[in-house]
């Protein structure tokens, strides 16, 4: 049943909920949810609803059902897991018929994968859906993948059977002294640990696998670790606040602050320098950086303040180029390799700067030539569909230039530029 | 009545009478051999000196008198070599009964590549026997034939052909290599070389080995050799392309046909050295025929399909009886993998603190649920079933393999497999990159 509501423009507040209509069509378009009933009408106009076909597919309620997801489980239940994974493997191989059972994998390919838009809220997120593929020892050429997953399963099973914690990369150097032969490098056993994840279906965290966080946060919040003492992130180093790669700690901070912006910064250089100016003081805001890709700790920490502070805008600092971007797409939407965990921590993040507009307070000496593998970045970023029109305006600029610039070109300027120039686009709210 | 036997000679037929079997005579060029006959031994009438003796029918003829005994025969073939000697002979000896000078009467004196100047034609032949308390001596003129009956032949052969020493041990040993793969009943052979050279006495000794396999003696020559052969492919399994001291000192185990005078049908086995690699391929055809096996060389301009198909149909009897001998290089590669798999997951197994997990475990495996079940155990019990699995799906092709079953029910749409990742071109499509920390 319709009920009543108000609102003016494009924006109807129905039972306290804000709905995005936009008036299409002649047709009534009812959407009902399992819990709740969204319906307009109005007394003097036709008011209708139409959702776009894509938004409709891609709204909430279809993607909860396609959306594949790791869940975060306590050490009991993850061991439980491993243990039947083990009976099922010995059943298989006992039975009157024996065979080597397979492992059913989901699929962290893009085309498992789909973007999926909040519709409650201004967040997107990429999500990984059911399609499974299968490792098998009967196939020569898997056969040494098949029993990596083994390896690290039982390395994972040990560690929390320990009640422990290990990094990957500590992990790597326990498989490789075990397996030399199996476990070559670090990229192999973040493979192997990611296809323990899609196998058990559970969080790397909950495997007893800690994220090695390079994160860094400074700026006006003051952080309450359970247990010890109080840190005032304004009043640290310029290094700022060090986020540690256990989930379950972060995940017991008590946050406070008054700022109004968190702003993500691509590198710690630049991180650095707005800490040593005391940026933060002149617009009231969080820094917070990575140093490069993000890990998921510090999405994770991000995410937190973002949820406890919903009103805090998060913008995003980074260079002009197509890894930029990626790393701004990444703490926006979440990534295809992690998909099965990472589109908790999607956040709604506003491109800042460097952008396209910016290029003309930078001088032509200082840009430099795209490299052929950000020329295929940005290409593939390109083609997928989902990227909204202006950032993919703004990657097509990068490609026909043939250029990328860097956001300590800005110093030309002056040291104290960046600083004038970061704050002069919040005023003027000059994001995407 | 022997009238020119020297005194070493007589030592030779009183040394074989009491079954020493080594005769020592010096010769001026090249080298001698002696066919020299332990004291059940029938016959072996055997000189490959210069294409002489190098025949066949030599050879057949004394092993021939070898079986027809049904007693245990040694047949001694020892080659001496000194550069400076006596005027060169040969000496072929042979006791046994049923020996025929009718047989030397077949030879073809052309045969003999010897030229006239060096070889007079002659062979001095000395009989004996087990039983004989005389010893007779004829000399044959190979061109002129003489029939007798005797218990016993010793051929004595002299030349003064100069080859080289080296050629003609390159052809014999292989050639006794081949006799020992016969596995001939009662019959012991061994081969002893000796010759000087600049660095003094070279001294070179091939004797049968001894191993468990019996053969009965009621096969016929051609099962005689097929199981032989059987059972050098299955002491050497997928090893064939490597020289094997044991067995060979050289590479030239390589295909075989034994051919005979006629042939009805084939009873042919082959096998592959594991390497894939075509010019490994060891195919060893063995013709079943009426007639007795005369000789065997290695395979020439034969038809590589026709014999490539053939002892594939020989090969997969034989995989059908030794399951998991012979696998597949795909199989051969996965096997690899598994004690690594079997030793992870009994691993994983007994780090677990659950004793219900424990017992379960081992109550699947059909173990013994206490202390004693070790990491071993579980691993080894483990690592058996597993082989057991590939070695049975071993050349299914994969209609027949089946789908194996998943280690958790899937609900979702079952992909065949996701190869190994070695690109990162799905970075860019909202894989946002792989981050490279830890």
């Amino acid at each position: 049943m319709p009920k009543s509501g108000s609102g003016s423009g494009s924006i109807l507040r129905v039972g306290g909920w804000k709905i995005r209509i936009r008036v299409d069509s002649s047709d009534w378009v009812f959407v009902s949810p399992t819990h709740y009933k969204i319906g307009i009408c109005s007394d003097t106009t036709n008011v209708c609803v139409a959702m776009e076909p894509d938004l409709l597919k891609s709204s909430l309620f279809h993607a909860d059902q396609r959306l594949c997801s790791a869940e975060i489980l306590p050490p009991s239940q993850v061991r439980a897991r491993i243990e039947v994974a083990v009976l099922n493997f010995l059943k298989n191989l006992t039975a009157s018929n024996p065979a080597i059972s397979n492992l059913p994998l989901i699929s962290r390919k893009y085309d498992n994968s789909g973007l999926r838009h909040g519709l409650l809220s201004d967040v997107s997120s990429v999500f990984l859906s059911h399609s499974v593929f299968t490792r098998s020892l009967m196939r020569a050429n898997d056969a040494k993948a098949f029993v990596r997953v083994w390896m690290v399963m039982a390395m994972c099973f040990r560690i929390l059977v320990q009640g422990k914690l290990a990094t990957q990369r500590e992990l790597f150097y326990k498989l490789l002294c075990d397996a030399p032969e199996y476990f070559r490098s670090q990229r192999q056993v973040n493979r192997a640990v990611q296809d323990v994840v899609a196998l058990l279906r559970c969080t790397r965290h909950s495997l007893g696998i800690m994220a090695s966080s390079r994160g860094a946060v400074i700026g006006r919040m003051v952080l309450e670790e359970p247990g010890e003492q109080i840190v005032d992130c304004s009043m640290i180093g310029h290094a700022g606040y060090a986020i540690t790669g256990d989930l379950c700690t972060l995940s017991k901070l008590v946050l406070h602050s008054d700022a109004r912006y968190i702003i993500i910064i691509e590198k710690d250089a630049i991180f650095q320098r707005l800490a040593e100016d005391h940026f933060f003081n002149q617009i009231p805001c969080i820094l917070i950086t990575s140093k490069g890709y993000p890990d998921i700790a510090t999405r994770f920490l991000l995410h937190r303040i973002s949820q406890t502070f919903p009103d805090m805008t998060i913008l995003a600092l980074m260079d002009w180029n197509p890894a930029g971007l990626a790393i701004l797409c990444t703490y926006k939407f979440g990534s295809i390799t992690t998909g099965l965990e990472s589109y908790r921590y999607a956040c709604n993040v506003k491109w800042l700067g460097l952008r396209a507009d910016d290029l003309q307070i930078i001088p032509q000496q200082v840009m430099m030539q795209l490299k052929p593998h950000e020329i295929k970045t940005a290409k593939s970023l390109m083609s997928s569909k989902l990227l909204q029109e202006r950032y993919q305006a703004e990657l097509s600029l990068m490609v026909e230039r043939g250029h990328r610039a860097e956001i300590e070109a800005l110093y030309c300027h002056g040291f104290d530029f960046l600083g004038k120039y970061i704050a002069k686009k919040i005023v003027q709210a000059d994001y995407i | 009545m022997a009238t020119d036997f020297s005194s070493s000679t007589r030592r030779l037929f009183r040394s074989v009478r009491r079954g020493n079997f080594r005769l020592r005579i010096g010769f001026r060029v090249s080298f001698s051999v002696f066919l020299v006959l332990h004291r059940n031994i029938i016959c072996g009438i055997f000189c490959p000196i210069l294409g002489f003796f190098c025949r066949p029918q030599l050879i057949y003829l004394a092993v021939q008198r070898c079986r027809i005994a049904e007693t245990l025969c040694r047949l001694s073939i020892s080659i001496r070599c000194f550069r400076v000697s006596n005027p060169p002979f040969m000496r072929i000896s042979n006791t046994g009964v049923g020996s025929s000078l009718v047989e030397f009467q077949d030879l073809d004196p052309g045969m003999c590549s010897v030229s006239s100047d060096k070889w007079d034609g002659m062979l001095s032949i000395t009989t004996t026997g087990i039983r004989d308390k005389d010893i007779h001596n004829y000399h044959l003129n190979l061109r002129e034939a003489l029939a007798s009956k005797s218990s016993g032949t010793e051929v004595c052969f002299s030349t003064a052909e100069e080859d080289n020493i080296d050629d003609f041990m390159a052809w014999v040993f292989p050639f006794v290599q081949k006799i020992f793969l016969l596995k001939t009943p009662n019959l012991a052979v061994d081969l002893t070389v000796e010759h000087t050279e600049n660095l003094g006495l070279r001294y070179s000794h091939l004797h049968q080995e001894t191993d468990d396999i019996y053969l009965p003696l009621s096969l016929s020559n051609n099962e005689r050799l097929l199981l032989s052969l059987q059972s050098y492919i299955l002491r050497h399994r997928n090893a064939l392309d490597k020289e094997c001291q044991l067995c060979f000192t050289s590479r030239s185990f390589k295909v075989w046909n034994w051919g005979c005078k006629q042939h009805s049908k084939c009873q042919r086995f082959w096998t592959d050295s594991g390497s894939g690699n075509s010019d490994n391929i060891c195919a060893i055809t063995v013709l079943s025929v009426e007639t007795e096996l005369c000789y065997f060389t290695e395979r020439t301009s034969a038809d590589r399909n026709l014999i490539k198909k053939a002892v594939k149909i020989a090969l997969d009897d034989l995989k059908a009886k030794y399951a998991g001998l012979l696998l597949s290089f795909r199989s051969v590669k996965i096997r690899n993998h598994i004690p690594d798999l079997s030793r992870t997951i009994a691993g994983l197994i007994l780090s677990s603190n659950d004793p219900e997990f424990h017992s379960e475990c081992a109550s699947l495996l059909g173990l013994q649920s206490n202390d004693a079940c070790t990491e071993e155990t579980v691993d080894s019990c483990i690592r058996e079933k597993i082989i057991r699995i590939i070695e049975l799906n071993d050349g299914k092709k994969k209609m027949e393999r089946g789908s194996a079953p998943c280690l958790f029910e899937c609900e979702g749409h079952l992909k065949e497999h996701c190869p190994e990742e070695k690109d990162d071109s799905e970075e860019g499509k909202l894989g946002f990159g792989t981050p490279a920390q830890p």
